[in-house]
């Protein structure tokens, strides 16, 4: 499974106006829908499996520009690796995408809130960052 | 080690997610709280507490305070280095470190080369 720029867009991701998003630099190319975990001072980049995710990308990036990120408290659309029923605890994956399953002493990231639907590879789910 | 209070603002975007509680003692601003009681926050005397917040303002015990809890990104002390990413928690006085006992109540943002001024971004 790799990122598929067609699964999300970024006017996809936020799933409720008035909500706020944090302020960050980009450490590489990330896409809208990623999980994004700290990569340095005030530096995101995209999990990669077994990361501590903090958030959400809101917009496309490349590395060095800004990105807002949507963090714990929001309800947003982003990618996952599977269906998933609601409820379902969510852990930072590979390639910014979401998974159930849970690597070494990684931390929810969120649960999902609405079942994922297939979009061109992975899936697209509502979930309550946490 | 004493505590000495965060200059500046406490929260990266102030307005957003102030809980307002009673002091149950002396609190400075920047100090990490956890809870003492009924809607009360103090500083803990132990290095396994639950970080609750983040205190926006210096007050004396009875009077309301306003702490930045989860969801928040907020600036506080980090106790020794600490660098971007690492899981964090509260310790003794209201410093934030590397504690063993609940080292993901929240990740360092903007870590530090020794004990100081750092960022973190509070979780649930």
């Amino acid at each position: 499974m790799a990122w598929d720029t067609s699964d999300i867009k970024d006017n996809e991701i936020i799933k409720q106006d008035g909500v706020f998003a944090y302020l960050f630099t980009a450490s590489g190319n990330i896409y809208a829908g990623q999980s994004v975990k700290i990569q340095a001072n005030n530096y995101v980049t995209p999990t990669a499996g077994s990361d501590d995710g903090i958030g959400i990308a809101s917009i496309n990036s490349t590395h060095g520009n800004q990105i807002g990120v949507f963090g714990p408290g929001n309800i947003v659309y982003a990618v996952v690796d599977g269906t998933h029923t609601p409820g379902t605890p969510l852990y930072g994956g590979a390639f910014g995408i979401m998974t159930d399953t849970q690597g070494a002493s990684e931390r929810i990231m969120a649960y999902v809130v609405e079942t994922g639907v297939l979009q061109t590879t992975n899936y697209k789910a509502k979930v309550l960052l946490v | 080690m004493a505590f000495i209070p965060v200059e500046g603002d406490i929260c990266e975007l102030p307005g957003v997610g102030g809980y307002k509680f009673t002091a149950s003692g002396l609190i400075y601003k920047g100090q990490a709280v956890t809870y003492t009681g009924d809607n009360t926050v103090g500083v803990p005397n132990n290095n396994n507490a639950r970080l609750l917040g983040v205190a926006d303002v210096t007050v004396a015990a009875g009077n309301p305070i306003c702490i930045y809890g989860p969801g928040n990104i907020v600036y506080c002390k980090l106790s020794g280095a600490q660098s971007a990413g690492t899981r964090v928690g509260i310790i003794s006085e209201g410093y934030i470190a590397n504690s063993a006992d609940y080292s993901s109540q929240a990740v360092v943002v903007q870590g530090t080369t020794a004990t100081g001024d750092g960022k973190i971004l509070i979780l649930g």
